[in-house]
């Protein structure tokens, strides 16, 4: 919700960008610091769990391989029927 | 609305000294990163988060503690998904005219990410908690912890797949887009958004700023979208 509010405040024609750029650009150099406390939980996580991983990460490697596959050639064919 | 901002305040002031375990970890992390000129297998995470844990087993520190120690980099998280708005928000009007291929893009792709994650949760795995801590795995950290809550998941589960979802986006995108010849930088880098997230935009960045850019589109319109569709959607599959 906030990045919607602040995208549609600038958006709009002023010198904003340029005021908050310096801070933000830091921000998100640095995002994957901010990942970090909450992926360590990885190694602390219940047995039920644990157990699921193998499954886990065949469901994740491929949903995601076919997202991918499915946006790319989504987009393909968008873009040669509109021909640019 | 005075509650969240004392929530808040308590988050940031449980921050103390174990904070210093992600900082070094990060360091670390970054500078292997570096010294191996970018390697998706090495990225900062992978190598950071090994490392804090040997070190938290090696001197007996339970995980809440230590996830309570890093109140203000939890907290930090809120603010830098906003900030994101700022690079979008200098790209934006180019790209106005290529709005409907990017709404049709990120609309399918979202949907998709997340039916395809579902569906295949409930075929292979018996455990519904996975599940509900799994569609969500698309979406950018923040967002996705908010969405797992509300659907009953794990949080801690939720960073983890939503980690490991970006990292496997980054290792795999390259060659998909090479052999559907997607060759645009401007669509790799929304598709790396919309599936990946912030580790996705953190590599499109990389690449180039007009590729992070569309990848901070489709990550920052994916969350939006998101979290409009997914709890209807989970009522309908899972329930």
């Amino acid at each position: 919700m906030g990045m919607l509010l602040l995208l549609l405040v600038l958006i709009y024609p002023s010198d904003l960008v340029s005021l908050v750029e310096p801070v933000s650009s830091r921000l998100i150099q640095n995002l994957s610091l901010l990942f970090i406390p909450a992926s360590v939980g990885a190694f602390f996580l219940e047995q039920e769990i644990t157990s699921q991983l193998p499954s886990l990460l065949v469901i994740v490697i491929l949903s995601t391989l076919l997202t991918i596959l499915f946006m790319s050639l989504l987009i393909k064919l968008i873009r040669r029927s509109s021909d640019d | 609305m005075i509650d969240i901002l004392f929530q808040q305040w308590e988050q940031i002031q449980n921050s103390s000294w174990l904070i210093i375990f992600s900082v070094i970890g990060f360091a670390v992390g970054i500078f292997m990163y570096r010294r191996s000129a970018g390697h998706a297998l090495l990225h900062p995470l992978l190598i950071g988060t090994p490392l804090i844990a040997a070190f938290m087993y090696w001197l007996k520190i339970d995980f809440d503690t230590y996830y309570q120690a890093n109140g203000i980099l939890n907290w930090l998280l809120g603010p830098a998904t906003v900030a994101l708005a700022v690079p979008l928000s200098k790209h934006l009007k180019p790209l106005s005219r290529l709005l409907p291929t990017i709404m049709i893009a990120v609309t399918c792709g979202g949907l998709f990410a997340a039916i395809c994650a579902v569906m295949l949760g409930l075929w292979l795995t018996p455990e519904p908690l996975i599940i509900s801590s799994l569609a969500a795995k698309s979406v950018t950290t923040p967002i996705a912890m908010i969405l797992t809550d509300q659907l009953g998941g794990l949080y801690t589960l939720i960073t983890v797949i939503v980690l490991f979802t970006g990292i496997v986006g980054i290792v795999v995108a390259q060659r998909i887009f090479d052999i559907t010849k997607l060759q645009d930088e401007r669509w790799q880098g929304l598709i790396l958004g919309v599936t990946s997230h912030a580790i996705g935009t953190v590599k499109a960045f990389e690449k180039s700023p007009r590729c992070g850019a569309f990848s901070t589109l489709g990550m920052g319109l994916n969350g939006i979208w998101t979290s409009f569709f997914l709890i209807p959607l989970m009522h309908v599959f899972v329930l």
